[in-house]
């Protein structure tokens, strides 16, 4: 179906662009880079406690063990995380818990 | 069966007997929620700890004298001293008074212990709004606890980060950016400019240093990794550079394309190591310094955020951050040797004394 109509030069560049072999399911020209995930910036733009990804869009290269990436993410690595607000409002919120693949029950829970 | 079980507990003896020693030092590093743990380094063995006053440690820095630790608490507020030998935080301090919040976000000691630089950024709280202060570079006494003075910025250009160094006979204070601007420790006025902003050798791009580790250097002496562009075949090519303040000298040579790779200087300065980190994919790169080239290259089941440190005695790796373990490899083989697991996890980076 073609829905649109080029009807300036530029817009009849961008067809000519368009206008390729149909790829289905196969491999595209070698030359394209493969696509990138779309990753949002830190884990507060999507209001799910507990998701994350890597910069590649996978789990790999999270923190190992992955219960430290709790910790990390808001006072070494300064990614945005849905953790309470260590700096200003809940300083101690971790005070009872030394390593986080251990104590992570510890941790107190912070109301906004 | 006997005989074989015998022969099995043997070898197993001898292959522990044989296992590489890292030496008879301590390591010291910070954990949560308020301790600097102390490690004998034969054994492995938690031995004591430094409590901190005012929690979780970060920015662990060693005086130059190596008798005190200057660090400051993961808020940014607060900086304490620690007295190595006694295990004891002596001193704290903060910037902030009243309704003003002082965010620190970087400091250097001066080798008199004397004073210190710190550069930070204030909030201060209005009734209707917080105003942000410019970041600022000042000089801390810290035997008065007052600021001295507010040190200005080269050509008045405020940095958000800055990494200082002094002189080993503290005269000279060297503020790092695209150039080194060079300072007296007396009035704290520019004295001299080191352009490394411009190539050092003709046909050659400009130098920008990467990884550094000062810890086994001579004083006045950095080493680390450097990359620079190529103009001829248009790409980054990495090196080797030691870097000679005093003499605002580079000694320095290339290993090949340029790779993302950290950099710790083994004792004796004849070997530096390195981790390259991808996604799934960690290697070991070992620095054959004496004779300027790339000694070899290991892929290994490594972690997600490492950092890596020299033994005393410079035959082990230890492998660490973002966790409550240290692994050791041996520095000869890349081959992994043990774990120690630590009871919190660690918040800054590890310091080896003799």
């Amino acid at each position: 179906m073609k829905h649109l109509t080029s009807i300036n030069s530029k817009a009849e560049r961008i067809e000519k662009q368009m206008a390729g072999e149909v790829v289905a399911l196969q491999q595209g020209p070698p030359q394209q880079p493969p696509p990138q995930p779309h990753i949002p910036l830190g884990c507060t733009l999507i209001f799910s406690p507990g998701w994350e990804a890597d910069s590649s869009g996978g789990t790999a290269g999270l923190c190992q063990p992955v219960e430290r990436d709790l910790y990390d993410c808001h006072t070494g690595c300064f990614w945005p995380a849905q953790v309470p607000d260590q700096l200003n409002h809940a300083p101690d919120w971790t005070a009872k818990c030394a390593a986080a693949q251990k104590d992570w029950r510890k941790i107190d829970l912070v109301f906004p | 069966m006997r005989i074989l079980l015998i022969s099995v507990a043997a070898l197993t003896l001898a292959a522990w007997a044989a296992e590489v020693s890292p030496g008879n030092g301590k390591l010291y590093i910070g954990g949560r929620p308020g301790q600097i743990l102390i490690i004998d380094e034969a054994s492995g063995k938690v031995i004591g700890d430094i409590k901190t006053k005012t929690g979780i440690p970060d920015d662990l820095n060693l005086s130059e004298d190596h008798k005190r630790f200057y660090f400051m608490n993961s808020l940014f507020e607060d900086i304490e001293v620690a007295d190595i030998a006694n295990r004891q935080v002596i001193d704290t301090f903060r910037l902030s008074e009243g309704n003003k919040k002082v965010r620190i976000r970087s400091f250097e000691v001066d080798p008199s212990n004397s004073f210190m630089v710190i550069l930070s950024k204030s909030a201060t709280k209005q009734p209707d709004r917080w105003e942000i202060g410019p970041p600022t570079l000042q000089q801390y006494d810290l035997k008065t606890h007052k600021v001295i003075r507010t040190i200005p910025w080269p050509d008045g250009d405020e940095r958000e980060f800055a990494g200082i160094k002094f002189s080993p006979d503290g005269k000279l204070m060297y503020l790092f950016g695209p150039d080194i601007i060079i300072y007296d420790t007396k009035e704290f006025k520019q004295v001299d400019k080191w352009e490394l902003s411009r190539p050092i050798e003709d046909g050659f791009g400009r130098i920008n240093l990467g990884s550094i580790d000062d810890s086994n250097e001579e004083p006045g002496y950095l080493t680390g990794l450097f990359q620079v562009q190529d103009p001829v075949a248009n790409r980054r090519i990495m090196g080797v550079a030691r870097v000679n303040l005093t003499g605002k000298s580079i000694d320095f040579f290339a290993l090949g394309p340029a790779i993302g790779v950290s950099f710790a200087l083994a004792p004796g300065r004849k070997f530096g190591y390195g981790l390259h980190s991808e996604v799934g994919r960690y290697e070991f790169w070992s620095f054959d310094l004496a004779n300027r080239k790339l000694d070899r290259r290991l892929e290994f089941p490594g972690r997600p955020r490492m950092s890596i440190k020299t033994s005393s005695n410079g035959k082990v790796l230890y492998i660490y951050n973002a966790g409550n373990t240290i692994d050791l490899y041996d520095a000869a083989t890349f081959q992994y040797m043990r774990t120690i697991t630590l009871d919190t996890d660690t918040t800054t980076g590890l310091y080896v004394l003799p």
